[in-house]
């Protein structure tokens, strides 16, 4: 029954569901040293090229659910110009789910290249 | 505390206390770092905070509803059978024969276990219970039909307590359903005793009542210090509730008093929601999606 928790509606299998592209992005950006919230959004928008802007409610659900899930866990809190920071580190479950997730998405792209080789010059696409 | 400080802390007081609590600093540091040289909060991110405390709160909201109408539904099906003790006497010559009075208790007991399942947060147990009462309640609709009430509330309540389980203030829960059902039967013998549901001509009463209550502790909530309070009109909003839904679903099935049912029965379960609610804000438990 370990997992069934009451208090969540769904059963999270850490490694099993597919990421959001935001919670990967999150999860990617912890990937190397912990950070604060600030630091994650600032890094989320880099590793994305600028295209993903998280607002900071957006992160503190994203956190909330991959606290949840064990990918994630806070290190420390920080008081820094009487701001509260809390850092927040990837666990080995979140590691492997990044792991997983970007070998997953690597091989779809691989796939997604390999038919676009294949398209048809009778269809006027270009080579 | 500068104003842009000072507007968002405002904001943020918008979540649940218990997020509040456990995160809301840390929110508030990274809105602080987002909008840093401003005076103002930017759109976008009190947007973000409005969203997350309306998502937050509708999620409470609704489990909290559905935990509400269980126990109103469970009190009102066991008060069902306690408040028309004449009525279900066996052996009586206007009373029903043993099969009937058998037929509706097994629905009844499945709806009491159910109940007593859900208090300490046994999710799938009380599912299965209270799947297993339509069908009993279907067995005793061929002896009497006014069991229909006891086939569709359960059948909801089945799907609901699967799908959206809840952390509960237990013992607020248990203290509700005996209450409720202690307060029916008193109900029904100062007004009228022959009939199993007594209180149709004190609805609007009830209805007030229980409204009066939901304000209370709205106000409760807002004003520190008023945990007395905030508890007693919590217990009492929750046990109004279980009062009051039954009796209305029974309306509603049998097609009387129609053009009351929908708010009323909103009204009182959001009643019991907020009493619930409360409950577990003022004790300082968790209460979560």
């Amino acid at each position: 029954m370990r997992g069934w928790c009451i208090y969540r509606g769904v059963v999270y299998a850490p490694g099993v569901e597919s990421l959001s592209e935001q919670s990967f992005l999150i999860l990617a950006a912890l990937a190397d040293r912990p950070r604060h919230g600030y630091a994650l959004v600032t890094e989320v928008a880099a590793l994305s090229g600028d295209r993903v802007r998280l607002r900071a409610s957006t992160l503190y659900a994203a956190l909330e659910r991959l606290t949840g899930r064990g990918l994630v866990e806070p290190e420390r809190d920080e008081v820094e110009n009487g701001r509260l920071r809390r850092y927040y580190r990837l666990t080995d479950a979140g590691a492997a789910a990044v792991e997983e997730e970007s070998a997953r998405m690597a091989a779809q792209a691989r796939a997604a290249r390999q038919r676009l080789a294949r398209r048809s010059p009778r269809l006027g696409t270009a080579g | 505390m500068d104003a842009l400080e000072r507007r968002y802390r405002a904001l943020v007081r918008l979540l649940p206390a218990d997020h509040r609590a456990a995160r809301g600093e840390e929110l508030l540091g990274v809105l602080l770092d987002l909008d840093d040289g401003r005076a103002w909060p930017s759109p976008r991110q009190a947007a973000g905070v409005v969203g997350l405390a309306v998502w937050l709160r509708l999620g409470q909201g609704v489990a909290l509803l559905l935990c509400g109408l269980l126990v109103a539904a469970s009190t009102g099906i066991a008060v069902m059978w306690l408040g028309g003790p004449r009525r279900w006497a066996v052996g009586d010559p206007g009373g029903p024969a043993w099969p009937t009075v058998v037929a509706a208790a097994v629905p009844v007991a499945l709806a009491l276990a159910a109940a007593a399942a859900w208090s300490p947060g046994r999710r799938r147990l009380t599912a299965w219970l209270l799947a297993a009462e339509p069908p009993a309640a279907l067995a005793a609709m061929l002896f009497d039909a006014r069991t229909v009430p006891l086939v569709t509330l359960p059948a909801v309540l089945a799907v609901a307590a699967w799908l959206l389980p809840v952390a509960r203030p237990r013992r607020a829960l248990a203290a509700s359903v005996l209450a409720a059902a202690a307060l029916w039967a008193v109900v029904g013998r100062l007004g009228r005793p022959d009939a199993p549901w007594p209180i149709d001509a004190r609805v609007s009463l009830f209805l007030a009542v229980a409204g009066a209550a939901a304000g209370v502790v709205a106000a409760g909530l807002m004003v520190r210090g008023a945990g007395r309070l905030v508890r007693a009109a919590a217990w009492l909003s929750g046990t109004l509730a279980g009062l009051l839904v039954p009796n209305l679903a029974w309306y509603m099935l049998s097609g009387r008093l129609l053009w009351l049912v929908p708010g009323a029965v909103i009204a009182a379960v959001a009643a019991a929601a907020a009493g619930h609610s409360a409950i577990g804000y003022s004790a300082r438990r968790l209460i979560r999606l």
